[in-house]
Formats: structure tokens, sequence, C-alpha cells
């Protein structure tokens, strides 16, 4: 039988499949590259990040001195990214850093998961790259031209990347990555230039990484400490907040639902919707679309005056292939089977929270619905406390005579030279509207004998 | 969607006969359902009591239920609601009937009557789908709805017809609609089977992602005013399939196989308190009797004869 050709091509890996991403996602699969550097040293277990969000202390956090340091820098004519997170082996760096895609052998339990990101970022970002990386065993030092490399493509044989063996480093703090890429592609470096590129990658990472900023490392960005996002989770004084677990094969989903906190600033459309975390990174951020199920059956189309609501999902797996990640972990892949059978128990959870932000506005304008008040005393809290053994729904408990509100607000148009015959009557020239109101009508219910 | 609308304002809900008769074939089906091997008496109900509560009432009677939830999303009436309720066992809650499907117990089963009194919207839908997605294994779901004509037939032929009916379907129900739906499909006497092909749907879609099937078992029209469509059926697996179909469709002639079967017709004849006792002394009669002391239809007949059972009997009462 004739065998057709299937070959790869480099054309396509250099030109095409790094037109899918954005820029900044590049950087952030550069940053995953370093945090799994912390895995593969056996610092820190993606899959069980969760534990420590839940309170558990599965991973130790290092104190400030030893936490391991991400440096991203930038300008027109370079892109750097620096670590000590523990480094590449020279061996694994052999046989399957560079490969398109990972053997099956491979543990997957790391953030780094399709064995593409680290490649597409490079080739997307410059025409050149040198990596330096060393571990407490070994090291090893690549440069490449990739213009170059790409001409070369006649046989498998030219898809091999050189490598130059270098020594080990001194101590585990010295252990690391540094990856420049010069020069840069001419778009890659317009988008550098921009201010907004640095501010708006500071915020990805603060949201992204989230759950280790300033716990487990410190990212900084052209010597800028990133701090990590603040999510301002909210418990009511009275009642209980949404939450649910499940498992999907290997997948263990926790699902949490509430108000924002009134303590935080005020909420914004910024910070409402769905938040979705695997292992421990966050890939969808304040959602509040089709593909977290805004406007789909249960759950209605997203409206300013669900800005309180906030919500939360985490996926966690072993196996971090089964979770419902893109090849960009920027995103769901909304047609796994964990994911939709999360969407489905997330629309349940969301609910009451957005039935109690519909109650917020009432039909009566001059009445304060007490769901206000209420939400005014949301208090802030951590996603640890709002664990149940068992699932929850949020539940608000009204303060009885909180029900009816004893007061309406009395409001109506006066003529303004009318107000100045009152001041004057009393002689108060500086007696305001809403007091001459109170007056008034304060004294029609003494002289009618009301009061 | 207020869970009443203001429903219990239009009629006394004591003197709905078609909907008595309803309730009352559906407790006959829950005592079945018992002497088939359910826990019912130790099943949660949620309903939509209004300021009536008379479903509440007769499933605590007749099926001994004692966990009772009645949902009241109108803020008018708080006070009221709370005063009418007749048992100290009822939980009142004051929130959309949604969230209040959030927090049913999944360790518990249940029976939920979505009673609603509008015609078919995207946030009813949703409140269907969701209770889809929530009820337990063994549950049983009840939606009605009313299945006139949306719009204002004061409007005109020209803008109250099948066509504009469909333009409202589709922006409340399109993602439902299925593939060769037309206009036909929203004749006013189309609609009870399409709406009940929506409510399918809608409820397939909730239970996509779980392992179970909804077992349809029943499907009632009536009509005290408006047209309603009551359908429902049981939440569970192939086991529950098997003892439903074992269930005596004799004594319950009014159930059905698929929520989209033909509906079992309501139709309560008007008769005096003197005629309804010859009836009855003749009842249940052959198929072509018709009584010899006074003039009755024989559809009226027919139609007595499957529902006396289940007819209330209404009296003055002087207080």
């Amino acid at each position: 039988m004739p065998l057709a050709n299937a070959h790869p091509k480099k054309r396509f890996f250099i030109e095409m499949f790094t037109r899918d991403i954005p820029l900044l996602d590049c950087v952030l699969d550069l940053i995953d590259n370093c945090v799994d550097g912390l895995a593969r040293t056996g610092r820190l277990q993606m899959y069980t990040i969760s534990d420590d969000i839940f309170g558990k202390s599965s991973n130790k956090a290092p104190c400030d001195a030893d936490r391991p340091h991400v440096r991203v820098e930038f300008d027109t004519q370079h892109f750097r990214i620096s670590d000590n997170c523990g480094g590449i082996d020279y061996k694994y760096a052999l046989e399957d850093v560079f490969n398109f895609g990972h053997s099956t052998t491979r543990s997957k339990e790391y953030l780094g998961v399709y064995g593409v990101g680290m490649k597409r970022a490079l080739f997307k970002m410059g025409d050149s790259f040198e990596i330096d990386s060393k571990t407490v065993n070994n090291g090893f030092k690549c440069k490449l031209d990739i213009i170059n490399w790409m001409d070369k493509d006649a046989t498998m044989g030219d898809w091999t990347i050189p490598l130059t063996e270098t020594h080990a480093a001194k101590s585990p703090k010295q252990a690391g990555t540094e990856i420049i890429v010069s020069p840069l592609k001419k778009e890659v470096a317009n988008l550098l230039a921009s201010p907004s590129f640095e501010s708006d990658l500071s915020k990805a990472i603060s949201r992204v990484y989230a759950f280790l900023v300033g716990k487990h490392l410190k990212i900084s960005v052209n010597n800028v400490d990133i701090e990590p996002f603040n999510i301002p989770l909210g418990k009511p004084r009275e009642g209980k907040t949404s939450y649910e677990e499940f498992k999907h094969d290997d997948v263990k989903v926790r699902i949490f639902a509430t108000l924002t906190s009134a303590a935080h600033e005020r909420p914004t459309k910024d910070n409402s919707g769905w938040y979705v975390a695997c292992n421990g990174r966050l890939v969808l951020v304040a959602d509040t679309s089709e593909i977290t199920g805004w406007g789909v059956g249960a759950m209605p189309i997203w409206v300013p005056k669900y800005t309180a609501f906030i919500g939360f999902v985490f996926f966690e797996s072993k196996n971090a292939l089964e979770l419902p990640w893109t090849t960009t972990k920027r995103g769901v892949n909304r047609e796994s089977e964990v994911y939709r059978k999360a969407i489905s128990r997330m629309a349940v959870l969301a609910r009451p929270i957005l039935s109690f932000c519909n109650r917020k506005y009432g039909k009566d304008e001059d009445q304060e619905p007490i769901e206000r008040e209420i939400a005014r005393q949301m208090k802030p809290t951590t996603l640890a406390s709002l664990v149940r053994k068992e699932g929850s729904a949020f539940e608000i408990v009204v303060p009885k005579e909180q029900k009816t509100k004893t007061t309406i607000r009395v409001q109506y148009d006066a003529s303004i030279s009318d107000i100045e015959k009152v001041r004057k009557h009393l002689r108060k020239p500086r007696m305001g509207a809403g007091t001459i109101g109170e007056h008034t009508f304060n004294y029609f219910l003494r002289q009618e004998g009301l009061k | 969607m207020s869970s009443t609308g203001k429903s219990y304002e239009k009629v006394h809900y004591e003197f709905r006969p078609a909907k008595q008769v309803e309730r009352r074939m559906l407790l006959n089906a829950f005592q079945e359902l018992r002497n088939c091997g359910y826990a019912i008496s130790n099943y949660e109900y949620t309903g939509l009591g209004s300021i009536y509560f008379i479903d509440f009432a007769l499933f605590h009677r007749y099926l001994g239920l004692t966990r009772m939830t009645s949902v009241e999303g109108d803020t008018d009436i708080t006070c009221r609601v709370d005063f009418n309720c007749p048992y100290k066992l009822i939980t009142v809650v004051h929130d959309d009937i949604s969230a209040q499907i959030s927090r049913l117990s999944t360790e518990r089963r249940h029976i939920l009557w979505l009673d609603f009194d509008s015609i078919l919207t995207k946030e009813l839908l949703g409140t269907v789908q969701l209770a889809a997605s929530q009820l337990s294994v063994q549950s049983i779901l009840l939606v009605t709805i009313d299945v006139e004509p949306p719009g204002r037939p004061e409007d005109g032929l020209t803008r109250w017809n099948p066509t504009t009916w469909m333009r409202h379907y589709r922006e409340e129900a399109g993602a439902h609609f299925w593939h060769g739906i037309s206009r036909k499909d929203f004749a006013r006497d189309k609609l009870p089977a399409t709406n009940a092909r929506i409510v399918q749907s809608v409820i397939d879609e909730g239970l996509r992602e779980r392992d179970a099937a909804f077992i349809g078992m029943f499907s009632f029209l009536y009509a005290d005013g408006h047209k309603m469509l009551s359908v429902g059926g049981m939440i569970g697996g192939d086991e529950d399939k098997r003892r439903i179909k074992s269930l005596n469709r004799k004594e319950l002639f009014f159930m059905r196989n698929k929520i989209t079967d033909e509906p079992f017709l309501i139709r309560v004849p008007l008769v005096t308190r003197k005629e309804r006792h010859y009836l009855d002394q003749n009842m249940p009669c052959r198929s072509n009797w018709s009584p010899s002391e006074f003039e009755m239809k024989a559809a009226d007949v027919k139609d007595y004869r499957a529902i006396y059972r289940y007819y209330p009997a209404y009296t003055e009462m002087l207080l």
C-alpha cells in the first residue's frame, strides 16, 4: 500500500501555530515553565495547591528570603525571563523539553501540560533566543537562530536543537533558567513598547497566579514586584454561601459562589463573575460570558445588577491533561465532560445569589430593600472559610424585624422662592432644602395633632 | 417571573374544579407509587402555595408528607401568605422559586410542583432546567403552564395569530425549537403539544450531565378559565422506569408514558347537586349509559364518568 507523507514542517510551528496565541499569554506560558521548575524539584505540587488555598497546607510556603523569584524584563530590543526555580535538567532538555508535545511517560502533574508553550512563545517573540539553565546536578546552554533553523527542514534529522552542557549551580538557590529573546519581531517590539502592555501583563500575572504570588514565589515585571490579586470574597453576617464539590474521573471539582465583600473596593464588572482555576492557575477571571454559562439555560445574561456576584471553580488533578483548560491556559474547553458537568452545577449554585441581587432593586423606588443593607454588611473572607463538609446553597437570614421598614422616603419639588420665604421666616438663611422639608412636615403633624 | 403572579386575586383557588380534579388525580398516583415501594411520605414537597395552600393540605392529609415548603416570590403579600399558612410544619420561604430549588437537598427525595400561571418564558424554562439539574433521583417534577396564545386578542388577527405566537416562543424558547418546526405548530390547538415538547427538551437539557432520565407520567390539559397544561414525571433510572410501568394503569387511567403524549383532558361538566347525586348512584356506568331522569349529552356523561371520583363537592358554609 503506498504511504502518503504526513511530515511536520517547521514553518507551520513558527509562522502559523504562533498566530493562535496573544503575546501576553506567551509570557504567561514562560512563567508556567518557571513554576514547573518548582514542581520538578519537589518544592510545589500543583495538583494539591487547592489544599493550600483551602487551609490544609500540603505545600509548605517558603519564608520571604527563600522565595524563588521570577524576573520578567523587556524593552524594544530584547525580552528576558529568569528564575531560580530549580532549572531544567540537561538529560530532560535533551530528551523532552524541545519536543513538540510531551512523551507519554512524562509526569502529567505540571502546568506545562501540552509541550508547546515555551517553543510557541519563543517562536512568536523573536528571530533568535538563548537559554541558560542550571540545576544542582548539571546545566546546559542553547542558542538558536530561528530563521536559519526553519530553513533546514529536509528530514527529521533537522528537527534537533544544539545544546552545550555547562556546570551545575553552586546551590539550590542559584539553580534556575534564563531565557533571552533578541532580536524581537517588529510587532512584538511595538507591543512591548506600549505602556499598556506592561500594566496588562502585571494585572494578568497578579490574577492568573493569585494563589502562588507572594506565597510560593515572587514575580516581578521590569523590576516591579507583582502583588497577588485580592479576591473580594464576602460572607454574610448570618447565613450560608454556596459550596459544592464532586469528583469526575480523576478530576476533583470545588465550586464556590457568594457576594463580594463590602470591605473591598466597590464591586465592578472587572471583579464580578466566575473565576475558573485548573491546578491553582486561574484560566478564567471574572468571566461574565456564555463560556461560564451566563445567558445559557438557567443562567440569565450578566447585567450590572449582578456586579456583586462572585463565583470560583477549582479543577484539580494529578493528570493535568484531564483538566478542562485550553492549550493557551487562558480559557476552558467547553466540550470537556467535567466542565459541562461543572457548568450545570454552577448555574444551580449561582441562582440564589442572583435572586438576592434581583431583590436589591425593589419595585418601590422610595423604599430601600433590606437586601442592599445586607450586601453592604458582607464581611471579607477567604476561600478556606467557605469550604463546607457538605454542599450548601446561598441563604441569607433576614432579621424578622427588618423585613418591614418603618420609614419611607418623601420627595417633592418646591419652588425656590417658597424655600427662600421659609428660610427668611425662620431666620435661617443657610437651612438646606431637605431640612426645610422635614421641618414643614413635622409642623403639619404637630398642628394637626398627629404627633 | 413572580411565582404566583396575581392569579390569587383573579379566582378563588377553592372554586377551580378542574384544578382540584388534577390535584386529586396526582394524589391518587402518589398513593399508588407508595404502594409500589416509593417512600412518598418521606418526600419533601415544595410548591407555590400562594395564600390558599390547597395542595399542601391535600398532600399532608392524604400522603402524610411532613416536610413541606411553600415558596412565595411576591413581596406584596408576605404577611398574607404567612397568615394563611395552615400548618406549622409548612415552611414559607419568601424568595424566587429558582433560588429555593438550589437549596433542595440532593440527599432527600422531593415532589416539586412548579405550578406557574404564566405562559412559557425564558426565565420559567430556566427554572425547569434548574429543577432537572438539582432534583435527586426518584424525585417527582411537575410543571404547570398557561398554554393560551401569547399576546393580546384585542390587537386583532393581524397582530395576534400563529406567526406572532411563534415569534414569542422563538424569543423565549428558540434554543429548544426542533428541526422542521413551523407556524403550524403554533396554531391554537397545537400549543399544548408544542409547549410539552419544549418542556421535555428543557428537562433533558437539565439532565444532560446526569446519570438519570426523566420518566414521563402525567400530562393534563384543563381550563377553569385559561387553558392550562400540567406535565410531570420522575427523575430516575431503568429500575424506576420498570416500576412505573408496572403501576396499575386501570386505576391510573389518566397516566401517560411521556409528557409529550396526548394529554388527559380534564373536563368538569356543570351539574346540579341533585343531578350529581343521581349520577354518582349510577357510577361507574357503562359506556353507552345515559341518565333517564334528565337530559345530558353523551360527551358530558363520558367526562363525568372519568372524573367523578376526583370531583370536589362545594357547599356554602356559614361561619
